[in-house]
C-alpha cells in the first residue's frame, strides 16, 4: 500500500471522527437534551468527546501542583488586560474600530488624489513637530515590532537606556490619537487586549517610547515607530 | 458600579445598554469572572504557563473580538468554551504534534468498503463511527476522538480529562489499538467488512 493509497482512507476514517449535522451543538450540551439528543450522544464519540472537555472547563476545582502557574497566568492576563487609558476609554473598543476604517477611508481617499505614485504607500504619518529621528545616535533605540509584521505583536520592546529609571509608551491611531499608554521600568511592556484587538491586518498604528530620569525628565525618545499586520492565513485565524 | 451577584449574561446585557468606560468596565469584570477557568485549561492544554498565557490572551481577545455574536442561548462559559476549545485545537492544528502510530486509523481504514460500494460518504462514516462505539469504551473513545480527529496531543489529553493513571491518554489509545485490531479481525474471519 503506497502513501496516498494509506492517506485517502485514513482521511476517511479522520473525518468520521468530525462533527456530523446530528451532533448536539456545543451550546446544547449542557442543557436538558430532548430524547433524540441524548439517544445520539450515548453512541457518539464526537458528542461525548466535547460533553468531557466542557465539563472539565466548567469544573472550578484546581488540581494538585498547577495553583501557582494558574495564578501566574491570571496575573499575566490581569496585567495584559490593564484599564485603558481615558482618552481611549472614552470610546468603545467596536467604536474603535468605525474610527480606524474611517481614518483608513480618509486616508485612502487623499492616497488617491496625491496620484497614482502612492497606490500601494501606507497611510501618510502625521509625526510630532519636535520628535527625534527614529534610531537617532544617542536616542532610545525602538527594537520591535516595526514596520509590516505578520503576527499580532504582543508586547512592544526597546533597547535599555543609561539613566533611564522609567519608559513612558504610547500606542496612537496615525492621526497621533491615544489609543493606549502605560509606563513602565523594563525595556519592554505588553499591549493589553484591547488594544491587541484593534491590530487587525492592514491597519497601521504607531508607537513611540521615551525614557525619563529619577528627576521625572525625558532622557531619550525613540521617535514614532509606524507598525502595520499584514493580513495573512497566519494571523487571520477567526473562526 | 455593583456587579456582585449578577449572572454573567445579565452583566452581558447591563454592557450591551452602557457606553463608554462603564461599558468597558462591564465586559472587563465579565472576562475577569473566567480568567482562572480559562487559565486552568490553557495550562493543561499546553502543558507550561508561558504558552498558556498566550493561548489565555488570544481566548480572550477573539471573545472580545466576537462578543457582538453571543445571542444569549447558550451559557456565557459555554460559548467562552466553544472558543477556547477551537482556538487550542486550531493551535494544534497549526504545530501538528507528534502523533501516537496511526495504526489505528488505519486499521480501520482496511475495513473500508471500496468507495464504489459506497451508497455515499455519510453512510462510510456513519459505519465507521457505529464500529468505534460497538468497539471501544467512552473513554477510549474520547481519547480516540480527540487524539485521531483533533489531532490534540496525548499529553494534553491526559492533563486536560485529569487522567491520573500512570501513562495517562497513551493506556486508553493503546487499548484502543489492541480491542479495533481484534474487533477487525472478527469482522475478517466472518468475512465482513465495514
Amino acid at each position: 500500500m503506497t502513501s496516498s493509497d494509506r492517506d485517502q482512507p485514513v482521511t476517511t476514517t479522520r473525518s468520521a471522527l468530525a462533527r456530523t449535522t446530528d451532533c448536539v451543538p456545543i451550546e446544547r450540551l449542557d442543557a436538558p437534551l430532548t430524547p433524540s439528543e441524548a439517544g445520539h450522544l450515548a453512541s457518539c464519540g464526537r458528542c461525548q468527546s466535547e460533553l468531557a472537555l466542557l465539563r472539565e472547563f466548567e469544573d472550578s476545582t484546581a488540581r494538585a501542583g498547577e495553583g501557582a502557574a494558574v495564578s501566574w497566568i491570571v496575573a499575566s492576563l490581569r496585567r495584559r488586560g490593564a484599564p485603558l487609558s481615558p482618552s481611549a476609554a472614552e470610546r468603545p473598543w467596536w467604536q474603535w474600530q468605525w474610527a480606524g476604517l474611517a481614518a483608513a477611508a480618509a486616508t485612502i481617499a487623499l492616497v488617491a488624489v496625491a496620484g497614482y505614485g502612492l497606490r500601494d504607500s501606507e497611510p501618510a504619518v502625521r509625526t510630532g513637530q519636535n520628535e527625534p529621528r527614529v534610531y537617532r545616535a544617542g536616542g532610545l533605540q525602538a527594537v520591535a515590532p516595526i514596520g509590516d509584521v505578520a503576527a499580532v505583536p504582543r508586547q512592544l520592546q526597546w533597547a535599555p537606556f543609561g539613566g533611564a529609571e522609567v519608559f513612558e509608551v504610547r500606542i496612537l491611531e496615525v492621526d497621533r490619537a491615544v489609543l493606549w499608554q502605560g509606563t513602565t521600568t523594563a525595556t519592554q511592556i505588553e499591549i493589553p487586549i484591547g488594544v491587541v484587538a484593534q491590530l487587525v491586518p492592514g491597519k497601521t498604528v504607531l508607537w513611540e517610547v521615551s525614557a525619563r530620569d529619577a528627576a521625572g525628565a525625558v532622557v531619550a525618545e525613540s521617535g514614532t515607530q509606524r507598525l502595520r499586520v499584514t493580513a495573512s492565513p497566519g494571523n487571520v485565524r477567526d473562526r | 458600579m455593583q456587579t456582585g451577584g449578577t449572572s454573567d449574561e445579565e452583566l452581558l446585557a447591563s454592557a450591551r445598554t452602557r457606553t463608554g468606560p462603564e461599558r468597558e468596565a462591564l465586559i472587563n469584570e465579565l472576562f475577569t469572572r473566567h480568567y482562572e477557568r480559562v487559565a486552568r485549561w490553557a495550562l493543561r492544554f499546553c502543558g507550561n504557563q508561558e504558552s498558556a498565557a498566550d493561548l489565555a490572551q488570544d481566548v480572550f481577545l477573539k471573545a472580545h473580538r466576537h462578543l457582538h455574536t453571543f445571542k444569549g442561548t447558550a451559557r456565557f462559559s459555554t460559548w467562552l468554551y466553544s472558543i477556547v476549545r477551537n482556538e487550542s485545537i486550531s493551535r494544534s492544528q497549526r504545530a501538528p504534534p507528534p502523533m501516537d502510530d496511526e495504526s489505528a486509523l488505519l486499521e480501520v481504514a482496511s475495513m473500508d468498503a471500496q468507495p464504489d460500494e459506497l451508497a455515499e460518504r455519510r453512510t462510510q462514516g456513519q459505519r465507521v463511527r457505529d464500529f468505534l462505539a460497538a468497539t471501544l469504551d467512552p473513554l477510549e473513545r474520547t481519547v480516540y476522538t480527540l487524539h485521531y480527529g483533533d489531532e490534540m496531543p496525548l499529553d494534553a489529553i491526559t492533563r486536560l480529562l485529569g487522567l491520573d493513571n500512570p501513562s495517562g491518554a497513551k493506556a486508553s489509545i493503546v487499548s484502543a489499538r489492541r480491542k479495533i485490531a481484534r474487533a477487525a479481525q472478527r469482522l475478517r474471519a466472518r468475512g465482513e467488512r465495514l
